[in-house]
């Protein structure tokens, strides 16, 4: 038997639906651009009819709609879209992270230029033969002079690249400490919005807005680490590099902040540009400024030459020859770079005296960031040797200025094929051959990631469409709804209206008869 | 596919970005008028650019050494020429004077030219381009010969080598004891003229007979020498030649890698433009437009 007030009551429950309803509208219009927003409907179910069968059960017909009820409100997102994103995210900010270091280590380089380390090179060797043609002492000083110069510019290069990726080393360390705290702290978040989460969930609510906060969170965190999610008991747990960070007890484990642990994101692609670009590139220039200074190889000679007191060569076949012998025009000898060259050689002194080291580190062995031209030929050029033989002119030795061989020879260094061994390998090079082709390495792996962040970025963005598809606000969708609602709560204001009308009818003119 | 505002939002934006971008790109390569401006942008062709910059620089001081060798040898040329006819001169007068009309009185005459001839010919030999001397061998710093000496003396034997190509070297210097006769031959120039002097001071007449013969001889491998430096010249000519078309190639070859094509990139960059312009006007009428413009 349904009650007197029953109408009033279906009315009502249709109001409130409505309203919700009306309410939910409102929060997606106003939330469309909220980051992380996904959009949210109200899960509407009829109430149960009437009557349900008991003994009291009336005989009248059934069942009786007794209106409706919201069961819950809902967001409506794909999972599965997610942990897509955040895969893809993950392989996003790496190469991000990768490709803007080595567009530093471009910058660096600084190649094609007039002003590289190649330019510099370069110009050492024409130093050299510009050397060769000074045949007077006052040209041969003039040329030395020029040739000090040229060498203090390359030293100078080496050392200033060398610095500078010092300094993006330190940079890449820091930014690397910046982006783990930022995890760590969106650690934090997700942490207590877990802690709420359950309360909430606890007492059978759906704290929608909430999940897309901490959804939110994860695909932050998602751009900067390999992040894992799973989900137990309404709260995530948390995987970064293989190591849980936030466990089933919603207890954190951070970042190591100087060491991160990790697998993808942008802090992988950071520790990648560190360990092996910077790296190798360090190594490879350290290895450059090592073999211009001491790098092994052979080279004829010029003329017939005189061993000098203090030197020993070793020919082609590693025939070791002393001070007094005579090696003929032609012969192959192993030089050790231009400091073994140098030393076969006479300097402009008097009395006679060989050659010293041409480049000398200013502490252990020769790297780019120690080489330095010898102070010594720098402040007095007439250190410097051209010369690979000496006369006597009746009472001592004397060099002889007019013999070029060995500025020559020095020159002919550039030309020279020498044996590179780095990590991507042994190549048989020039100097200026090894240099281009460590430039090369550089601008394909730049390139590489610059064309893997495009790649990634599309597909995120194809992913993050597919989301905004599902989860994203539609205006003209929201507007429709709201005027669905609206004239649904009208016409439940009707109904309300009739079912008032029908009781007042009852209430205050019925049983008036014969008064 | 459901499509939502903030997705066409995105999605306009981001190809707005990346059309930017491109027109950026085709606008940074016009106003540098380089294509390479980072290894990344082209890493085969940066490697090929800094090796036709090397060889650019190597070639030109080839060419430097090239025209320093020129001038070396030129200038030897003319001290040879001079040489040459110093000792003509001598024959002239070793002709005259060998002549039976001529007295004793006549040849002393004679001999003080023939005297001045030698001192003239100790000078050539000690002749100095830009302060070098270059009859000395590799002792350029060293003068060769001194009067009252110099038949006596020979010179270094250095040959001083330029570069003027890869691995491509020319001698420079001829040597004094080719030209002037190593102090054992026996048509040295200056004991040629020494003894023509002598003879002549002494009118011993077969002496300056046999001055005639040893100063042709000499003047003969003053020829050879100088045929020698001739073709020298001419080697050095090609090589200028040659050295000047390698210039000419690399230079095009650093430009074909390097330089931006002008037409080209003008064409992209107006298409891009165009792109750029169409995507913002379709993005205007796509996100202006809602259910709320057509509610009354």
């Amino acid at each position: 038997m349904r009650s007197t007030f029953f109408g009033l009551e279906i009315a009502k429950r249709s109001l409130f639906t409505e309203q919700s309803a009306l309410s939910i509208t409102g929060h997606n219009v106003a939330n469309a651009n909220t980051p992380g927003y996904s959009r949210q409907a109200a899960n509407r179910i009829t109430t149960p009819s009437l009557e349900y069968p008991n003994l009291s059960k009336s005989v009248a017909a059934g069942q009786v709609g007794t209106g409706v009820d919201i069961l819950n409100i809902y967001r409506i997102r794909e999972q599965f879209l997610d942990s897509q994103f955040r895969n893809e995210s993950k392989t996003q900010g790496e190469w991000i992270g990768r490709s803007d270091m080595l567009a530093k280590i471009e910058a660096i380089i600084n190649e094609p230029s007039d002003t590289g380390i190649r330019t510099v090179i370069s110009e050492l060797w024409t130093a050299f033969q510009d050397l060769s043609k000074a045949a007077t002492p006052d040209a041969a000083i003039a040329a030395r002079k020029v040739l000090a110069e040229r060498s203090v510019a390359v030293a100078e290069a080496f050392n200033h690249q060398a610095q500078q990726l010092t300094e993006l080393e330190a940079d890449i360390n820091e930014s690397i400490q910046i982006k783990a705290k930022t995890v760590n702290s969106k650690l934090e978040e997700i942490q207590l919005l877990n802690g709420r989460i359950k309360e909430l969930s606890v007492l059978g609510d759906v704290p929608n807005d909430l999940l897309d906060q901490r959804d939110l969170l994860v695909d932050e965190i998602s751009k900067l680490v390999d992040v894992k999610v799973t989900e137990t008991d309404r709260m995530y747990t948390l995987t970064i590099g293989g190591n849980v960070v936030l466990d089933a007890t919603n207890n954190i484990t951070p970042l190591d902040v100087a060491n991160p642990v990790v697998t993808g994101g942008e802090i992988k692609g950071l520790l990648d540009a560190r360990n092996i670009d910077v790296t190798n590139y360090k190594k490879q220039l350290d290895l450059l400024a090592e073999t211009l200074a001491t790098g092994e190889t052979k080279m004829k000679l010029e003329n017939d030459y005189t061993v000098p007191n203090g030197v020993s060569v070793r020919d082609g076949n590693g025939v070791v020859y002393n001070a007094g012998m005579v090696l003929p025009k032609g012969t192959e000898i192993i030089v050790n770079g231009l400091n073994g060259l140098h030393e076969l050689g006479y300097t402009m002194n008097e009395p006679l005296s060989t050659g010293a080291a041409f480049f000398v580190s200013l502490n252990g062995p020769i790297t780019a960031s120690s080489i330095r031209f010898n102070p010594d030929l720098l402040s007095n050029p007439s250190n410097i040797a051209s010369s690979m033989s000496k006369f006597n002119d009746g009472t001592t030795d004397k060099v002889v200025i007019g013999d070029n061989s060995l500025a020559v020879m020095m020159s002919n260094f550039g030309n020279a094929l020498i044996t590179f061994t780095d990590a991507s390998g042994t190549i048989n090079t020039t100097i200026e051959g090894y240099f281009r082709s460590v430039t090369a390495e550089v601008g394909v792996k730049s390139q590489t990631s610059k064309n893997n962040v495009k790649n990634a970025t599309v597909i995120v963005n194809q992913i993050d469409g597919k989301r905004m598809s599902v989860s994203g606000v539609n205006h003209d969708e929201e507007i429709a709804n709201m005027m669905m609602f609206q004239k649904a709560y009208a016409a439940s204001a009707r109904v309300l209206t009739t079912m008032d009308e029908a009781l007042d009818l009852v209430i205050n003119r019925m049983g008036l008869v014969g008064r | 596919m459901r499509i939502t505002s903030q997705m066409m939002t995105q999605k306009l934006v981001g190809n707005l970005q990346s059309n930017l971008t491109r027109m950026e790109r085709w606008q940074q390569d016009l106003s540098t008028t380089k294509k390479l401006h980072k290894p990344s942008d082209d890493p085969v062709g940066t490697s090929y650019a800094l090796r036709y910059r090397s060889e650019l620089s190597q070639n030109e001081q080839f060419k430097k050494n090239v025209d320093s060798a020129n001038s070396w040898v030129e200038y030897t040329d003319k001290m040879l020429d001079q040489a040459t006819k110093v000792l003509h001169r001598a024959r002239e007068l070793a002709v005259s004077a060998a002549n039976d009309t001529q007295d004793a009185t006549a040849r002393k005459a004679i001999a003080d030219e023939v005297d001045q001839l030698y001192k003239q010919m100790v000078t050539i030999g000690n002749s100095q381009f830009n302060g070098a001397f270059i009859f000395n061998g590799m002792l350029t710093d060293q003068k060769p010969y001194a009067e009252g000496t110099a038949e006596t003396k020979d010179t270094d034997p250095g040959k001083i080598r330029y570069e003027i190509g890869p691995g491509t070297k020319i001698e420079i210097n001829s040597l004094g004891s080719e030209v002037f006769g190593s102090s054992t031959a026996g048509n040295n120039a200056f004991q040629a003229l020494a003894d023509f002097r002598a003879a002549l001071i002494a009118d011993d007449q077969p002496v300056i007979e046999n001055s005639i013969t040893r100063l042709e001889t000499r003047i003969n491998d003053i020829l050879e020498v100088r045929s020698g430096v001739g073709a020298r010249m001419n080697r050095l000519e090609l090589a200028e030649n040659r050295l000047s078309d390698i210039d000419l190639n690399l230079q095009t070859l650093q430009s074909k890698v390097e330089d931006t094509n002008i037409p080209e990139a003008i064409t992209q960059f107006k298409i891009a433009e165009d792109v750029y312009r169409a995507s913002l006007n379709t993005g205007a009428h796509i996100i202006q437009p809602s259910l709320l413009d057509f509610l009354r």
